[in-house]
């Protein structure tokens, strides 16, 4: 218990320090959830529920649309959104419905209720975690071991690795090639949408890995947020795999209740296409289009499944990586120009040429095509090498940790980087 | 159970700074996490135009002395703002300075002389403060005597004295 | 137990590893940009100084202590860098009178031109005076007055921090000197042989303020009272450079405060002719900074000038100091 507040405390302290405007809209989501559900295990009334989600929804969908510039005359309000409204949103209306439907008792204990919400390693960017495995996680008692520890350790290294020293070399290039849409085109923008799949790949699993890490070492176990996505075979798998919390948040509160699978075929389709919109509008406003697009290739799901397990897994990558356009170039225009792009402008000698002039040097390709190899190596047999790991000596261990800090501080991207050219003229 | 206590602080605190950090590293191009999308993006105002005798010398654009159809004199100055030197051409009515930016030779900033040349907007050395706000308007920074419109990459500056203009200069903004 | 022991042994060998690493990846100055080298050079000198200078690099360009022993057997110190600020001019002088008591202390008053919000502040600049100081209060100080935004004072405390993308730039020099150090100046004075006369210069800019900033003046009147309270005799100087200009509204200042705190006052710009200086003959860099006879000329000049004014000793004959010279003179050969 004590545990718990501390843990409460801390969240608080940490969200508080990004102002405190953010924490007015988190309470009011919490309170008006809270008591909510409090009337809902009492009187079971679809009104309550209703309005309760609506009003929450309504804030981020607005929020949303605020951020996309869709009421240009409310621009002078300057609003800013609540950090990991995206996020705390979902988690609220989960627990209303789950309330709602019975699958468990609405929280008497309004900490608990808050620490779920506010728990603050999840708060920034998940995984979104659903009330009952959290509440759980908290009374389950404590056993801070040495082992919990290093494997905590070792998963938050992982995560930095994986975003410090690759997506981090990644994001130099795509920011150079996504600044000049006229230059960078063809193979170019071909080069960005493979890269740019690696970057969020690592950006956001890496930042997931530090998350997990921490809670391991806290006694908390998450769900995992990826399952090596990039090996998956469909559209339909990737979306299994990938980001696994909100897939299965919008199957469990968008999908099922529209009447999921077990309806018309037209129905279905239809209640597809709803869900990727509802996933493509969480992402931003801008990105419904993507939406759309992937909710129609999970819909040919095996229709475009050849025999072949490396050749479906490259086109699901390359599709996956196509559609990523829509996040790499500001607008959807430019990102559908990029795509046509890559099949009208052929300049990989251009490209060829230009190599060194992307931002990084040939060290710093070398350096993120090994570990990018070691990426997709250690996901293509992640449960072997996540068992061996389990069974390492300590003396093992330590040493992965400090070899893997090690490469961290030389081999990341983070800080002033140094040019020795700044130096050359040193006469004033 | 107060050491165990204690440990539990420990680790906490350990934690927080990890939480801390992390939250601080975390601001990379993840535009799938809506948490890190920052607003749309903005459109770049053109930036001040600027051209001498007829040759387009816009801070920010490439220079080549021979361009100019006047001989000059040239001097090299260690750089304030790039690496490398600034390379300063005088000629009779205005001084250009340019310097090497990724390889490729850059106006940094255009200095007015004399009178005899002019704005595009059409002021020039000698005018009033009047006419510069009517040409560029009130929305400017004001330093002591010195009055500074930014358009684009490019910052304009006039020095006031006695209300009359008595220099003009473009300068690249440099981030 | 004995995996305890063992991890910890790890441990350390890893924090080695880690410390290791840091003096391998921060630049040597060794060989190349050696005016990062010049500020720990002093840690190594006899501390028996009679006349201290500090400034930015119209001291260590313009003026060679040895010249000054030569002629009037004056034991001087340069502790310049490049673009030495005048808040790191007064940590630096406080660093030095932790080691010794100088009679004079020259200060070259063109910093007085730049405060912290100046686009001349640049974080390369400061890391050359910076990076090889010893830990002290000072180094401390100094570097909380120095730091520009993004920077973290953990990046001065370990290297790897700020230089761990120089792993693809490493040379021979970052191996040679990780564990030595190299000497590049002869009492702070860095030799520059090359003739680069004035051809042109740009034209005078019209500046909106030409008043010193508050800050400044606040350092200056730190130096001041330094001086003042170790009994010291400040010097103020402007070397006689052509560029960056050093504009009468300038001078008109320095004079002003001089008068009112009775410190002397040298602007060498007006005594040119009198040196001697020849700007298509006497400069490296088209009228920045003298070159070695340039500078050869400006130090018996000035040496002359502290001899009359300021009761120095006549050191000549003083062992270190013949061997010191005659180490010198087979530099400038």
């Amino acid at each position: 218990m004590l545990f718990n507040i501390l843990l409460l405390v801390i969240s608080i302290v940490i969200y508080l320090s990004f102002g405190i405007s953010n924490f007015i809209f988190i309470l009011f989501s919490i309170l008006t959830t809270f008591i909510a559900a409090k009337f809902l295990e009492k009187k079971s009334k679809k009104i309550i529920l209703a309005v309760t989600i609506a009003v929450n929804a309504l804030i981020l969908i607005f929020l949303k649309l605020y951020g996309a510039n869709v009421f240009p005359s409310l621009e002078g309000l300057n609003i800013i959104a609540p950090v990991g409204v995206s996020y705390y949103t979902l988690q609220v209306i989960s627990y209303l419905v789950d309330v709602y439907k019975g699958k468990y008792k609405a929280e008497n204990n309004f900490l608990y209720y808050c620490l779920y919400i506010m728990y603050i390693p999840h708060l920034f960017i998940g995984p979104i975690s659903r009330y009952d495995d959290m509440k759980a996680q908290f009374l389950s008692p404590k056993k801070f071991s040495i082992n919990s520890l290093y494997n905590g350790g070792l998963r938050i290294v992982w995560g930095l690795i994986k975003k410090l020293v690759i997506s981090g070399r990644v994001a130099i290039v795509i920011s150079t090639i996504s600044q000049d849409i006229q230059a960078y085109q063809g193979a170019y923008a071909f080069l960005a949408m493979i890269l740019y799949s690696i970057q969020l790949y690592t950006d956001f699993s890496g930042g997931i890995d530090i998350v997990m890490g921490v809670s391991k070492m806290l006694g908390i176990e998450l769900q995992e947020n990826f399952d090596s996505p990039y090996y998956s075979q469909t559209i339909k798998e990737f979306w299994r795999r990938w980001h696994i919390s909100l897939s299965s948040w919008l199957r469990d509160y968008v999908y099922i209740p529209l009447g999921g699978s077990r309806c018309s075929k037209l129905r279905k389709c239809f209640n597809t296409i709803v869900t990727f919109l509802v996933s493509g509008f969480w992402h931003g406003a801008n990105y419904l289009l993507w939406g759309v697009i992937h909710g129609i290739f999970v819909l040919l799901g095996d229709k475009i499944k050849t025999k072949f397990k490396w050749l479906n897994r490259l086109i699901t990558f390359l599709i996956v990586s196509f559609l990523w356009s829509f996040f790499i170039w500001p607008t959807t225009v430019d990102a559908l120009r990029m795509m046509g792009s890559v099949f009208t402008t052929f300049n990989i000698s251009d490209l060829c040429a230009n190599f060194l002039n992307l931002g990084l040097s040939i060290a710093d390709w070398i350096v993120l095509g090994i570990f990018t190899i070691g990426l997709f190596i250690f996901d293509g047999n992640k449960n072997k090498i996540m068992q061996k790991v389990k069974t390492l000596s300590p003396e093992i261990k330590t040493i992965i940790l400090c070899v893997g800090i090690l490469l961290i501080f030389v081999f990341g991207i983070y800080g002033i980087g140094f040019n020795v050219n700044e130096f050359i003229y040193s006469k004033f | 159970m107060n050491k165990k206590v204690l440990i539990v602080i420990a680790i906490i605190v350990v934690i927080a700074v990890v939480v801390a950090v992390y939250v601080a590293t975390q601001n990379s191009g993840d535009k799938t996490n809506p948490e890190a999308q920052n607003v749309t993006g903005e459109v770049q105002d053109e930036g001040f135009k600027v051209s001498y005798l007829g040759v387009d010398v816009t801070p920010g654009t490439p220079f080549n002395r021979n361009d100019i159809p006047e001989e000059g004199t040239y001097s090299e100055i260690p750089s304030c703002a790039f690496e490398g030197t600034d390379n300063v051409a005088t000629f009779s009515h205005a001084e250009i300075t340019s310097a090497q930016v990724n390889g490729v030779e850059t106006v940094y900033s255009v200095y007015f002389l004399d009178t005899e040349i002019k704005t595009e907007e059409g002021v020039a050395i000698s005018d009033d403060r009047a006419k510069v706000i009517e040409a560029y308007g009130e929305n400017f920074e004001e330093n002591g005597n010195k009055i500074t419109y930014t358009k684009g990459n490019v910052e304009l500056s006039f020095l006031i004295e006695n209300d009359i203009v008595t220099s003009i200069e473009y300068v690249l903004v440099v981030e | 137990m004995k995996t305890v022991i063992r991890v910890l042994i790890i441990i350390v060998i890893f924090i080695l590893l880690f410390v290791l690493l840091n003096m391998l990846l921060q630049p040597k100055y060794a060989e190349t940009l050696v005016e990062g080298s010049m500020i720990s050079q002093y840690y190594t000198e006899p501390k028996d100084h009679e006349v201290i200078f500090i400034g930015d690099c119209e001291v260590y360009a313009n003026f060679s202590p040895m010249v000054m022993y030569e002629e009037q057997g004056i034991k001087a110190y340069v502790r310049g860098s490049s673009q030495q600020l005048i808040w790191q001019s007064y940590q630096i002088l406080k660093e030095t009178l932790k080691y010794e008591k100088p009679k004079v202390v020259v200060f070259n008053v063109n910093s007085m031109r730049y405060d912290k919000n100046s686009p001349e502040v640049s974080e390369a600049y400061n890391r050359l005076t910076i990076d090889k100081m010893k830990w002290s209060q000072e180094k401390i100080d100094i570097i909380k007055d120095s730091m520009t935004e993004d920077e973290t004072f953990l990046s001065y405390v370990f290297p790897v921090l700020r230089y761990h993308s120089r792993y693809d730039k490493l040379t021979s020099e970052d191996f040679e000197y990780l564990f030595k150090r190299k000497n590049n100046t002869y009492n702070g004075f860095l030799i520059n042989k090359n003739i680069k006369g004035v051809t042109s210069l740009p034209t005078q800019r019209r500046l909106a303020d030409y008043n010193f900033s508050e800050e400044c003046y606040g350092y200056l009147d730190k130096i001041t009272n330094l001086c003042k309270e170790n009994d010291i005799k400040l010097v103020l100087i402007k070397a006689p450079s052509l560029y960056p200009y050093w504009y009468d509204e300038y001078d008109e200042q320095i004079k002003k405060y001089a008068e009112e705190h009775d410190i002397d006052y040298y602007n060498l710009k007006n005594n040119v002719e009198e040196i001697g200086i020849d700007y298509s003959q006497d400069t490296y860099d088209g009228g920045l900074h003298l070159n070695l006879t340039g500078a050869t000329k400006l130090s018996k000049y000035f040496a002359n000038i502290l001899k009359t004014n300021y009761e120095l000793t006549d050191y000549r004959g003083d062992a270190i100091y013949e061997k010191k010279l005659e180490e010198y003179k087979q530099a400038i050969q």
